[in-house]
């Protein structure tokens, strides 16, 4: 069907052009290679939701390179780009391999649609087809459209009737496509050729509705401080384009972007509602598609249950597949090993990672981030502290995204334990999974005294706090109290504290039972 | 000239029909903030006296009271925009009085019966007069054709703009239309492809003129107004966001774009046409080789501990020699390992001089980061502290990296009481260290600064 209604638009074309520049179409690419970025971290939940009010189907970016054959005469020629990606961003279109360069580019994106073939039918002749609904005869007549898709008016006979006013079963037929409507988003390149020939193009744009995110899945090693520490990739194709087998790359960092890579709206061509008692709906816009997979953002989204969601596909990628990240400039990219298909409105998984032996340390810490704690009972933190090295047994750069830690009852049941984000990790860089709050280390800390002293400029206000935690588990666990401020300066102390990127911290072993006291006191000019 | 003013004669209707005008020479003038200025020149035979001129395809976003119709022997006697549209609910509103047909068709049956009918008013439905009967226009749901005699002189398929002339004299007149329209604008997008290893970037810059104001432009002279011109009572762009001072120094070169006033201004070099619903690219700057390098920059203006390590700023830095760059965005591709350009992060520029030094930031680095420790702080006066910061830049790439580092906050007689390596002052307000970092490796940086007040 596109074949047929593209040979319209080829006609129509033609027509338009006018003389002196010869008309070349391809109609499709003869190769894609699609690169996904995203802006800023992606919650792989918010992905698989795809909610249309929430502006995720419009995030992300993606560079897509496509090679194209085509024949050009020798001088002026039109080269009609057919079946671009539908959020293209225009203005980011550039071509290579044309003899003579490009003249002027052009983007038509008055996409065909009952109102705008109304629209742009507006002083032409159709003909009028009334049915009748006892009998089933047709009766056809000839009409000249006097206005567009705002409420159509047609002649008939010399005699002035409105479109669907008039409850009978009533249709226009048109015999062809008016002129500048296309079928699909189509960039033009007007190119002058000294000879005629055989050539390859490659055309590469940025196109919007595409992203991706990443997660982790950390499984911790039984009895020992290992983890197995899995990485899966998130592609996801909110725009009207499939891409099938294509070569895809994905990059991570953070790029600057202004905000202005927005695809070109169809224009909005509206049917009428104010005729005299009618209810017609024949709107321009189908209706969004999305998949209305409701995912709890507590459950881990990959990797997913087999089945969960049609539109969900899920990758495995062997370890002789095995992704690894090359620099783009100070970017990360990650080829994915072979091509893939992204479809439309699709949510595809590729395992990006897959790493056993990591080693971290798990410790339990609590933080007052004021120098005036509310004395009430609280639980310590459970952390895992990693660092990215070859030593520790990772050393890969990490892209930011959620991580889901798993870890076995003594059934060997896997649960799940507790899910942080991560930021993008660098190799070398130390970073701590918060997990949840452990049940059986109660921290408190509170204000014992407040006191001023000193005159004028001297004055200064030193509060003293003291931190009781007790450890009841059975086992002896690692304990970090950390101060958190701004400016401060810590007067005196119980024990001795260390500067730890950006916090005073005090390190403690608990034994099981054992119940520790801290006193400090922090020091304000006033 | 000849002929007294004698021309209270009849008014009669010239249409002037756009398309099928081959004396038609249309130029527009495009200017960045949402606006162009139309100029629509053509040969009209005009009868002398009054004569009503009907424009039907200027544009559908026309600023009205910007209208300006000049011709040699013409005077202007009023002109008017009519903006309504032919619909149904017009068509009936229009009817109200005169006389329609009304074809009814039974559902048994299929018959067809036809009346004449009187519409009497037309709020919230239709009421007719029919013989001596009064109805309400397909109360009983039933199927009813209504068939209008014909249509108001008033109602259009598009906006009209009409103008009534007063020749001197009958004949063939050039005539000049000029009017302001919105739903055309343009701006500029650069593609840079930077190549570390020559420090290099080739830089192609492209027009890109946009059309929604809802009309076809054919054929015309364009040329495009670089500049930030005011425009009164406008909401100018919607897109707005606080620049980014892209533009280290201003460049004195003069650039070689046709100027006027104070504004530059591009022609293109053929007439094209801007069709509507069309976004246009017609290039306008080809450099090679232009040298530029990158830049890990890391800027703060306070003294604070970060919990977490921050990326560095990668910029690229560069000097527009010969052109001016006006407003636009600049998209920077890099090539991956096997020699594919990739897109590597945009910024936004402003007009900027030929001469300018610029800085685009594309992103930040993944492998290079910074987190800042505040060591110390100790009260000197009211207003003054002194601050120890210690920042630990880390680097992850295989090859060493310099990061500029900018610490902003100092106030009057802020001064550097020890740092591990030295400063410069950037301003008044800042300092600034090249700290260079070894390859996979980190570097520390400290320093005491007494803050000023």
């Amino acid at each position: 069907m596109i074949v047929r209604i593209a040979r319209f638009s080829f006609l129509a074309l033609l027509m338009a052009n006018g003389p002196g520049f010869a008309d070349v179409l391809s109609q499709r690419p003869d190769m894609v290679a699609v690169t996904f970025y995203h802006e800023g971290m992606v919650d792989t939940a918010d992905l698989l939701r795809a909610d249309p009010l929430s502006g995720i189907r419009e995030s992300g970016i993606a560079f897509i390179t496509e090679t194209r054959t085509i024949d050009l005469p020798a001088g002026p020629a039109t080269v009609k780009l057919e079946d671009v990606a539908s959020t293209m961003v225009p203005e980011t279109a550039t071509i290579e391999g044309l003899p003579q360069g490009v003249l002027e580019q052009n983007f038509d994106y008055d996409l065909l649609s009952p109102g705008s073939l109304l629209a742009n039918s507006v002083g032409e002749t159709v003909r009028l087809v009334r049915t009748d609904t006892k009998t089933g005869k047709r009766v056809e007549q000839t009409a000249i459209i006097r206005s567009g898709p705002n409420g159509t008016v047609f002649e008939v006979d010399g005699k002035f009737e409105a479109l669907h006013c008039s409850a009978l079963p009533e249709k226009l037929v048109f015999d062809h496509l008016p002129g500048g409507l296309a079928d699909t988003p189509t960039l033009s390149v007007r190119t002058d050729a000294p000879a005629a020939g055989h050539y390859t193009i490659k055309l590469s744009y940025i196109a919007t509705g595409l992203n991706w995110s990443a997660d982790y899945v950390a499984r911790v090693e039984p009895g020992s401080n290992t983890l197995a520490l899995s990485g899966w990739l998130t592609l996801a194709n909110f725009s009207a384009t499939s891409f099938e087998h294509v070569p895809v790359d994905v990059v991570a960092g953070e790029l600057q972007t202004t905000g202005n890579d927005t695809p070109q709206d169809a224009k909005q061509v509206f049917l009428p509602t104010d005729c005299w008692p009618t209810r017609i709906e024949w709107g321009k816009f189908p209706p969004a598609v999305y998949a209305p997979s409701v995912v709890n953002a507590l459950v881990p989204p990959p990797p997913p249950a087999p089945g969960q969601d049609r539109s969900t596909e899920t990758v495995v990628v062997t370890a002789s597949k095995r992704i690894e990240a090359q620099a783009l400039g100070d970017y990360k990219l990650y080829p994915l090993p072979e091509p893939v298909t992204v479809a439309a409105n699709q949510t595809k998984q590729v395992q990006f990672l897959d790493q056993s032996g990591v080693a971290f340390e798990r410790l339990y810490q609590y933080s007052v981030y004021s120098d005036e704690p509310d004395s009430e009972l609280q639980k310590a933190d459970i952390v895992l502290r990693l660092r990215n090295d070859k030593d520790g047994g990772l050393g890969k750069p990490l892209p930011a995204g959620g991580v889901s830690v798993f870890e076995k009852t003594r059934d060997g049941i896997p649960i799940l334990t507790g899910q942080d984000s991560i930021r993008d990790m660098a190799v070398g860089l130390p970073f701590d999974i918060k997990i949840g709050r452990a049940m059986d280390i109660p921290v408190a800390a509170r204000l014992v005294n407040s006191t001023t002293s000193g005159r004028g400029r001297d004055r200064r206000q030193d509060n003293e706090i003291e931190i009781v935690v007790q450890n009841r588990k059975a086992i002896s666990v690692a304990f970090e109290f950390r101060q958190v401020m701004a400016e401060m300066e810590i007067a005196s102390e119980s024990e001795p504290h260390a500067l730890r990127s950006g916090y005073a911290a005090w390190d403690f072993r608990l034994a099981p039972g054992e119940r520790k006291i801290l006193r400090y006191a922090i020091r304000h000019p006033l | 000239m000849r002929f007294s003013a004698t021309c209270i004669a009849a008014i009669t209707i010239a249409s002037a029909a756009h398309a099928a005008d081959p004396s038609q020479k249309l130029s527009i003038t495009v200017y960045n903030n949402n606006l162009a200025l139309v100029q629509d020149e053509r040969r009209l035979d005009v009868p002398a006296g009054r004569t009503r001129l009907e424009f039907k395809d200027v544009s559908a976003s026309i600023k009205p009271e910007t209208v300006a119709l000049s011709g040699a022997g013409l005077g202007v006697v009023e002109q008017n925009f009519d903006y309504d549209l032919l619909t149904p609910s017009k068509m009936m509103e229009k009817a109200v009085g005169h006389e329609i047909e009304i074809v009814r068709t039974i559902p048994g049956t299929g018959q067809q019966t036809h009346e004449k009918a009187i519409v009497l008013s037309v709020n919230s439905g239709v009421v007719l007069k029919i013989g001596n009967r009064i109805e309400v226009l397909s109360a009983d749901g039933l199927p009813t054709q209504v068939i209008f005699n014909s249509i108001p002189e008033n109602l259009r398929a598009q906006p009209t703009l009409s103008v009534t002339v007063d020749a001197a004299q009958g004949g063939p007149h050039d005539v000049t239309l000029s009017y302001l329209t919105t739903g055309l604008s343009w701006k500029a997008d650069y593609v840079a492809l930077f190549d570390e290893k020559q420090n290099a970037l080739n830089l192609q810059g492209w027009i890109t003129l946009t059309n929604k104001s809802g009309t076809s432009y054919k054929d015309a002279k364009t040329q495009l107004v670089a500049g930030d011109v005011n425009i009164t009572g406008e909401y100018q762009n919607n897109n707005w966001q606080p620049p980014r001072p892209a533009n280290h120094s201003a460049g004195t070169q003069a650039s070689n774009e046709a100027s006027i006033a104070d504004y530059n201004l591009y022609t293109l070099p053929e007439r094209v046409t801007v069709a509507e619903a069309q976004t246009k690219q017609v290039g306008f700057l080809d450099q090679q080789g232009v040298s530029a390098k990158k830049v890990y920059e890391y800027r703060t203006d306070s003294f604070a501990s970060s919990e977490e390590p921050s990326h560095a700023d990668v910029d690229i830095d560069f000097s527009n020699r010969g052109k001016a760059l006006p407003v636009g965005t600049m998209r920077v591709y890099i090539r991956d390992q096997a020699g594919e350009p990739k897109f590597a992060g945009e910024d936004n520029i402003s007009h900027t001089p030929a001469g300018s030094e610029l800085s685009v930031k594309i992103g930040e680095a993944f492998d290079v980061t910074v987190q800042p420790t505040l060591v110390s702080s100790e009260k000197l006066s009211r207003w003054r502290t002194r601050y120890t910061m210690s920042y630990l830049l880390r680097n992850a790439k295989p090859e060493p990296v310099t990061v500029e580092l900018r610490q902003g906050g100092l106030w009057r007689d802020g001064k550097v009481e020890t740092e591990s390596f030295a400063s410069r002052r950037i301003d008044a307000n800042t300092l600034g260290w090249s700290a260079p970092v070894p390859a996979n490796g980190e570097t520390t940086l400290t320093f005491t600064v007494d803050s000023g007040d």
